[in-house]
């Protein structure tokens, strides 16, 4: 393979500036997609752009657990077209108002909600965004706050389940690489082992509750909350007091949801346990049947023909094209860095002249750099794993440690990026522009990331697992500090 | 592999007896591939579900060409929203309305222009009937001339067009079929020896001046020409032409997108006709950058001309892209049903139940009239395509029946029957533009769809004899002289009277 050196990050770098420049996420993922390409054809624009085409969109968007993610986004977006047509949404958003009275309470309940949902990131975004977006305009909290919310509880949860379809991918990764070193060890174990050092993903879960209960914000997102109230006052607050949709209108749908997902992820959980196909598999099927709950509710209770809630679940399924749009495009982007060799760039600019207890963290912050750059904390779990596990063997750096941090810095680094699928989802489902919801969580994402180095630093001198329960305590103390002092 | 027998025809069947019943076709497709699974699955609901999914639904799309069928799909139909919201096809089409005079003219004006707009088929009737409804009341032709003429050019004329829409979809679904019977094949190439032998489309299209140079009408519409002149003399009726809206749109809109459009598809296939020779892939990259090139050129006019900033053009796009995703759905159906009926060997059982009965070569008419019947039954001729396709192109294969006449009947069936049948989408939204009431355009149409029917009929006879891409000539100067001989006998001229008053 030709290496492209410095050249390797300028697709992704170019699509982040322009992210932050355009505002417009397709325009700066199309080109910085692009101008990999031309980087790739030695600048011919003509081959530049049949291979975007050809090589990379319909490639990625052809490959399974792609597909996939788009067809159950799309069939989110019906089905809660359905609920938001059938009024289940709002009979969920008034039943909830009535048990949390404060915006607290409510953004601890959509926490609650965001980790309930453990076993989909695109889940988690596309379902608890929707549903929460009526409650959080009630009680006048900035969408912003809501899209970082449900960007926080989606893959840091995912990523703490073993049994779904990150750890199935992450458990891959470890056994290819083991065997890779020639090490003999089941994969199973040795992410458990790793779980309690997973620092980033317990630290992200943990400061939503904490932020939340100093009742402030900081940085951008006090700016938002500010800026958001004025606009709200601006307009005169006329709810209409509709006829209340009773609540059946929810329950069904979600209780056949829940049902059918249960049972199938518990069939396959028997048999021959779950893989990311089931996952996918059975979400499908859950939100086709809990679609058709709610169009047998809406023609029982409201006289909606089923044509018509097909048309509705059609039209919602459609409002998600642009979603599927910019999934595609981040993918293709994703797949141009890996020919063009970003990650490996920046993992040969890790020197091997470390201390070993070190280790760790260079390897945290090289992730999260390159899931930044590249928007994917998949690819970046699948370079290190191959690239820094090898060298951390060399070294006699601690392994577990040293996938944990890979696994820290991937989450981390894809939480902050602009251009990740994660990030945009999240936008997407709390209804916000997608670059303020990246400036607004940005601070806060930051502030876990370094409470995650403190920790690995720490762990580098006393290495335990009971080590997160300090770096929660530290992260409690200043998170309090800061709102403290800045908090408004 | 398991044999089936009798329970392998139960998917295709039940799909086709739901479509007729409940008129949806999401709802029938999606039955029929249950019952499949459920077959395939010894009648486990739990396991038929997983099944349908995670070995058909999921494996489909995620065949490249499927999804690439998707891409293309979604591209053309953000880009035609796009081209619509511009008002430029609206510009376009209205420079054909200068040159009319009489009403022969006017009709052919008419015709020329749901020609010209060849690249959207909902759009088409949408475009032109607007336009020219005011120069049909203008000189006194009824709205059910109208909109016969409009629905005529709307379907048949996107149907031989390889790279709009139509098209494509047509292509992936021959290319499912042929992958479930395991032929190879590459679809454009199908396409286009299919091509001439869309006998129906041909004979639709070019019955409209051949009726109109008779200047007389029969049966229905000659009524209904009477009808609406009487209507008018007596003054029960006063239509008076509706003021043109002025619209300053660019025709530079639309001239400017097509010209991208065309350029770059050209581009693209030269270079790969010459380099490597055209493939499927490469038919779809072209076709995908082509519309999105205009895309970004019908974005700048509309910055230039009319002010919308490029995000707005971009929802647009959104829109349009929006509005496919019901037929995405239809397509990953069908996909889904064919795949089933793949491994249940449908067409090979088929086949042997039809077995010697019937003349392969004859094939293609049962064909026909099959698809006429079920696209009359329910409306829509992309449900019928996709159904039948699945059906037929396996027995087709079995029987050795020739193919490519077999996927023109499949097309043609469907076409003729969307064409006369009062519940179809084209139908419904011809007699909209044209402002007519709906029963009375689907009453004068049917006898002039009927007899390109019949030509139809007779052509798939005549190709069983001896089969011609030039038998397309014959039938069209058979056409010709019955149309006359028809006039003759029945026809009335109700224009006239009018020409010498104009006059």
């Amino acid at each position: 393979m030709v290496s492209y050196g410095f050249l390797s990050i300028v697709p992704p770098l170019l699509s982040v500036f322009l992210a932050i420049y355009t505002r417009n996420i397709i325009v700066s993922l199309s080109l910085g997609a692009l101008s990999g390409t031309l980087i790739l054809n030695s600048y011919n624009p003509f081959f530049a752009i049949v291979s975007l085409m050809r090589d990379h969109i319909f490639m990625q968007v052809s490959n399974p657990s792609n597909t996939q993610v788009i067809i159950i986004t799309l069939l989110i977006g019906g089905f809660v077209g359905l609920l938001e047509k059938s009024g289940g949404s709002k009979a969920f958003s008034t039943s909830i108002i009535r048990f949390v009275s404060s915006p607290q309470k409510g953004q601890l309940a959509t926490w609650l909600s965001g980790i309930s949902i453990f076993f989909s990131d695109t889940a988690n975004s596309l379902i608890v965004g929707p549903l929460f977006r009526p409650v959080f305009k009630e009680l006048r909290i900035c969408r912003e706050k809501l899209a970082y919310i449900i960007d926080t509880t989606a893959s840091p949860v995912v990523i703490l389940v073993p049994v779904a379809s990150w750890g199935v991918y992450i458990m891959s990764l470890i056994d290819n690489s083991y065997t890779g070193m020639g090490i003999e060890a089941d994969p199973y174990a040795v992410l458990l082992d790793v779980w309690p050092y997973q620092i980033y993903a317990f630290l992200a879960l943990f400061s939503v509750p904490m932020i939340i209960s100093t009742g402030k914000d900081f940085g951008s997102m006090a700016k938002a909350q500010k800026k958001y109230e004025k606009i709200e006052e601006k307009q005169i607050v006329a709810i209409i007091q509709e006829k209340n949709p009773s609540l059946i209108m929810i329950i069904l749908p979600f209780a056949i949801m829940i049902i059918v997902l249960s049972s199938v992820l518990g069939y396959y959980s028997i048999t021959e346990g779950v893989q990311s196909i089931h996952v996918n598999a059975g979400l499908c099927l859950s939100y086709v049947f809990a679609s058709m709950g709610c169009a047998f509710v809406m023609k029982r209770y409201q006289g909606k023909t089923y044509d018509q809630s097909m048309s509705v679940f059609f039209e919602g399924a459609g409002s998600l094209i642009n979603v599927a749009t910019v999934l595609a495009l981040a993918w293709a982007l994703s797949s141009i860095c890996n020919v063009i060799g970003t990650g490996p760039y920046l993992a040969s600019l890790i020197g091997d002249n470390l201390n070993p207890a070190y280790f760790p963290i260079a390897v945290f912050l090289f992730g999260a750099m390159m899931s930044f750059a590249t928007g994917s904390s998949y690819g970046t779990f699948a370079i290190l794993m191959a690239t820094t596990l090898p060298v951390a063997n060399i070294l006699g750096a601690d392994l577990v440690l040293t996938i944990a941090a890979i696994l820290s810095g991937g989450l981390f680094g894809d939480h902050t990026s602009p251009i990740s699928d994660t990030t945009v989802l999240a936008s997407m489902g709390a209804n916000c522009p997608h670059i303020d919801h990246v400036s607004t969580q940005f601070p806060y994402a930051i502030l876990t990331g370094i409470m995650t180095i403190l920790a690995f630093i720490l762990i580098a001198i006393y290495q335990t697992p009971y080590m997160i329960l300090i770096i929660l305590l530290v992260q409690y103390i200043s998170i309090r500090l800061i709102m403290l002092r800045w908090g408004s | 592999m398991e044999n089936y027998g009798f329970l392998s025809i139960l998917p295709p069947t039940l799909s086709i007896a739901l479509a007729v019943y409940t008129r949806n076709i999401v709802f029938s497709l999606a039955s029929g591939a249950l019952s499949g699974a459920l077959i395939i699955a010894n009648f486990n609901p739990f396991m038929a579900f997983a099944e349908i999914l995670e070995d058909h639904v999921f494996v489909q799309l995620a065949i490249p060409s499927n999804n690439q069928v998707m891409i293309v799909m979604f591209t053309i139909g953000g880009f035609i929203h796009m081209l619509d919201k511009s008002g430029g096809s609206r510009a376009f089409a209205g420079v054909m309305v200068k040159f009319i005079g009489s009403p022969v003219k006017a009709q052919i004006a008419a015709w020329v222009t749901g020609l010209s707009v060849f690249f959207t088929d909902s759009g088409n009737a949408l475009i032109v009937g607007p336009l020219f409804k005011p120069v049909f009341a203008e000189l006194k032709i009824c709205r059910e001339k109208l909109a016969y003429i409009i629905d005529t050019t709307a379907a048949p004329l996107c149907i031989l067009i390889p790279f709009v829409g139509w098209g494509v979809y047509i292509m992936s679904l021959i290319e499912n079929s042929y992958a479930a019977v395991g032929i190879d094949g590459d679809p454009i190439r199908v396409l286009l020896s299919v091509w001439p032998f869309q006998f129906y489309a041909f004979l639709a299209l070019i019955s409209i001046p051949m009726i109109l140079s008779t200047g007389r009408d029969f049966g229905p519409m000659a009524n209904a020409q009477k009808d609406y002149n009487r209507a008018v003399d007596t003054g029960k009726l006063i239509d008076v032409p509706e003021k043109k809206q002025t619209e300053n749109h660019k025709i530079s809109t639309v001239i400017l997108p097509l010209s991208v459009m065309l350029a770059t598809m050209v581009i693209y296939m030269g270079y790969f006709a010459y380099m490597e020779g055209i493939k499927s892939v490469h038919v779809r990259a072209g076709i995908c950058l082509s519309y999105l090139f205009a895309s970004i050129a019908c974005g700048y006019l509309m910055k230039k001309h009319q002010n919308k900033p490029y995000d707005e053009s971009l929802g647009l796009f959104f829109e349009g892209m929006q509005k496919l995703v019901f037929m995405c759905v239809i397509l990953v159906l069908a996909w889904t049903l064919s795949s089933l009926c793949g491994e249940l060997q449908t067409g090979a059982y088929l086949a042997t139940l039809i077995g010697d009965k019937i003349e392969p070569s004859f094939f293609p008419l049962i064909v026909f009239l099959l698809g006429a019947i079920m696209s009359f039954a329910t409306g829509s001729s992309y449900g019928t395509f996709a159904i039948l396709m699945i059906i037929v192109v396996p027995i087709a294969h079995a029987l050795n029946a020739p193919m490519v006449l077999t996927i023109a009947a499949v097309l043609s069936g469907g076409l003729f029957g969307d064409h006369t049948s009062p519940i179809s989408d084209t139908t419904v939204l011809a007699s909209m533009a044209a402002g007519c009431s709906h029963i009375d355009h689907v009453s004068t149409q049917f006898w002039y769809a009927l007899l390109n029917g019949v030509m139809t009929v007779l052509a798939f006879i005549v190709v069983g004899f001896y089969q011609s891409p030039y038998i397309i000539f014959l039938i069209i100067i058979i056409q010709y002289l019955s149309i006359r001989l028809i006039m003759k006998f029945y026809g009335r001229n109700t224009f006239e009277e009018k020409n010498t008053l104009l006059t």
